[in-house]
């Protein structure tokens, strides 16, 4: 089951999601920590490639960690089983455009958690187009 | 004035006015909202301040409204909203909106328009439930028709950031003001 964390310039956690979400709420904290784990390897790897798409940047367990860096330096970190990188690419990319309409929102704080309901929708159907 | 010359005077009168971005607009209004959001604590007090602004706006820009149109003089109520819906909309907002339900007493009027350049980005959260974000535009018909001698009442019924699935300002007349000399003078 797949695990999405945006974590904010400051390292604030801003969005989280677990898919399918009938999962949600198990092993929830174990996979958190795994996570915000990979933020230093993001932050290593960031600086080899011109993409925002980083790939895999950190492994646990027959777990794999993608991760996807914007310009404003939010960091979008995906956990998922190992082998299954095809549609992350995608996923990030529509993610990433889906980000910038929430945060263009005047109403939203900067770093705090996105709580709109439409954009926690529309990520769902992300995931279950791409994931 | 027939319907459709209405709608082209609008068009016309935006197509000469300048422009300005669609984003810097909706964003700088954003941050506008979201300072007095801040600093007002409850939504209804927001929504008054963007009222008591609109007016100030609204008492300046029927002026600029008037001179640049070359709108005649209005002979009914009907007419002035069809003015408001079809030429102020395009000319300051680029949008046309179109004129809602009359009430019984042809009094109260709706202004009716789906796109909102105002609200572009906008996403109400829980807490800014009660706001209506651009209550500025209520401000600025009453203002503007308080200088044309008509005492208005607006108030926002309803607004595609609340879900509705379109913007309806409700206008409602509530009296013609007469001109009177000033006092003190024979």
């Amino acid at each position: 089951m797949p695990t999405l964390a945006i974590v904010s310039p400051n390292d604030r956690p801003v969005f989280e999601a677990t898919f399918p979400q009938a999962f949600a709420g198990k092993h929830v904290v174990v996979e958190q920590l795994v996570l915000h784990s990979s933020l230093d390897m993001v932050d290593e790897k960031m600086w080899d490639t011109r993409d925002m798409y980083l790939r895999v940047v950190d492994r646990y367990h027959d777990q794999s960690i993608s991760a996807f860096v914007t310009p404003s330096n939010y960091r979008f970190l995906l956990l998922h089983d190992t082998g299954e990188e095809d549609g992350i690419k995608h996923f990030f990319t529509d993610l990433h455009d889906l980000f910038i309409k929430a945060t263009l929102n005047p109403l939203y704080v900067e770093s705090e958690p996105i709580r709109s309901t439409s954009f926690h929708d529309k990520v769902m159907l992300l995931a279950r187009k791409y994931l | 004035m027939s319907r459709p010359s209405l709608q082209a005077l609008g068009d016309a009168s935006f197509a000469r006015s300048e422009h300005v971005s669609a984003e810097l607009l909706a964003l700088t209004y954003g941050s506008f909202v979201r300072q007095l959001v801040q600093d007002y604590e409850s939504p209804s007090d927001v929504n008054a301040q963007l009222e008591s602004i609109g007016y100030n706006m609204g008492v300046r820009l029927v002026d600029d409204f008037l001179a640049k149109s070359n709108i005649s003089h209005c002979s009914s109520l009907a007419k002035t909203a069809e003015v408001i819906a079809k030429v102020a909309f395009k000319m300051f907002l680029g949008v046309s909106a179109t004129v809602g339900v009359w009430s019984q007493d042809k009094k109260t009027f709706g202004i009716v328009f789906d796109d909102n350049p105002l609200a572009e980005f906008a996403e109400l959260p829980e807490e800014c439930a009660g706001l209506w974000y651009s209550n500025v535009l209520c401000g600025v018909i009453r203002g503007a028709l308080e200088m044309v001698n008509m005492k208005v009442e607006c108030r926002f019924e309803r607004c595609r950031l609340r879900g509705d699935e379109c913007n309806e300002i409700r206008v409602s007349l509530h009296e013609i003001l007469v001109e009177q000399p000033p006092k003190g003078e024979d």
